[in-house]
């Protein structure tokens, strides 16, 4: 295969190599017995999923996913992990249930309706042209425009809903003292 | 180029493989990261539409359903606006049920679902 012949297939290549890390760090984040593990392999999850966002012109999710899955949920998870049990008390034997066999065929079963569907669906994909003709200016300039002029409403409801989360885990989270209660 | 359905089969696989997880693991902070991990899948589906998928009418990318095509932020990448919001719901969904989790260790010193059967019947 010459150079050029790679350069074409280059994204082709990237989206199968990020394919394969996804599908392998959520089967280890689905299957591991241990949790520390399971919360490491879900942040490489995640950010292989950065980089499907890259793949699909998607720069500024690829940001915040980088910021928000890998810098804020996994950490917090891994908080949750530390706070919780004991990490060789993690290390359950008993680590999942009896019922694997018929959670196993419900899983299977939609994962291959979804993806015969998927294949068998006549999808109005754009063209390359038009799709370059339309977005010459990246897609963050748009989605900037989107997010702040019609989408503005629910844009700051956004941000009501995770001041109200916040103050939430606050609350539910914080340690009562009984000198506290007066 | 990866097509419209590699994107899709892959968080196909991934949605599944989330909601194998979080049905068969016991520990709640494992099955609250299966629960990420299929909103991930969802979030891939949706910016995935919003980079192939044209307007019916038009073939075009840019969408005239708000009227007037020449305006730069009518139609575009919607998808991606609604992944922002996944996004936003999900990091708030994962604190409030990390300090549920918490609170539910503080109290009862296991976080094994099955040992917390308190609200069953």
């Amino acid at each position: 295969m010459n150079a050029q012949a790679i350069q074409h297939n280059l994204p082709l290549f990237s989206f199968y190599a990020l394919a394969a890390a996804i599908t392998a760090c959520c089967l280890a984040v689905a299957f591991s017995r241990n949790i520390v593990h399971c919360a490491i392999f879900l942040a490489g999850a995640f950010f292989c999923v950065a980089g499907v966002f890259i793949l699909l012109d998607a720069e500024f999710l690829a940001a915040i996913q980088v910021i928000v899955y890998v810098g804020a949920v996994a950490i917090l998870i891994l908080f949750a992990v530390m706070l919780s049990e004991k990490v060789e008390g993690a290390r359950d034997r008993r680590h999942q249930t009896s019922q694997r066999v018929p959670a196993l065929a419900g899983a299977a079963a939609l994962g291959a309706a979804a993806v015969s569907v998927v294949r068998s669906h006549p999808w109005n994909a754009v063209s390359e042209e038009a799709y370059w003709n339309d977005m010459a200016g990246g897609s963050v300039e748009n989605l900037g425009m989107l997010l702040l002029q019609p989408y503005a409403l629910p844009f700051e409801i956004a941000s009501v809903l995770l001041l109200a989360a916040m103050v939430g885990a606050i609350v539910i989270a914080r340690r009562l003292k009984e000198d506290d209660r007066s | 180029m990866p097509t419209l359905t590699h994107y899709l089969t892959l968080s196909a696989v991934m949605f599944s493989i989330g909601l194998f997880g979080a049905l068969t693991r016991r520990n709640a902070i494992s099955i609250l990261m299966c629960i990420e991990i299929m909103l991930n899948a969802v979030n891939i589906n949706l910016a995935a539409f919003s980079r192939y998928l044209s307007d019916p009418l038009t073939g075009r990318y840019l969408s005239a359903w708000f009227g007037d095509v020449a305006a730069p932020w009518q139609g575009g990448p919607l998808g991606q606006v609604f992944v922002v919001f996944t996004i936003t719901v999900a990091a708030a969904e994962a604190s409030v049920a990390l300090a549920i989790v918490l609170a539910i260790y503080r109290s009862r010193k296991t976080i094994q679902i099955d040992d917390i059967n308190l609200m069953k019947w």
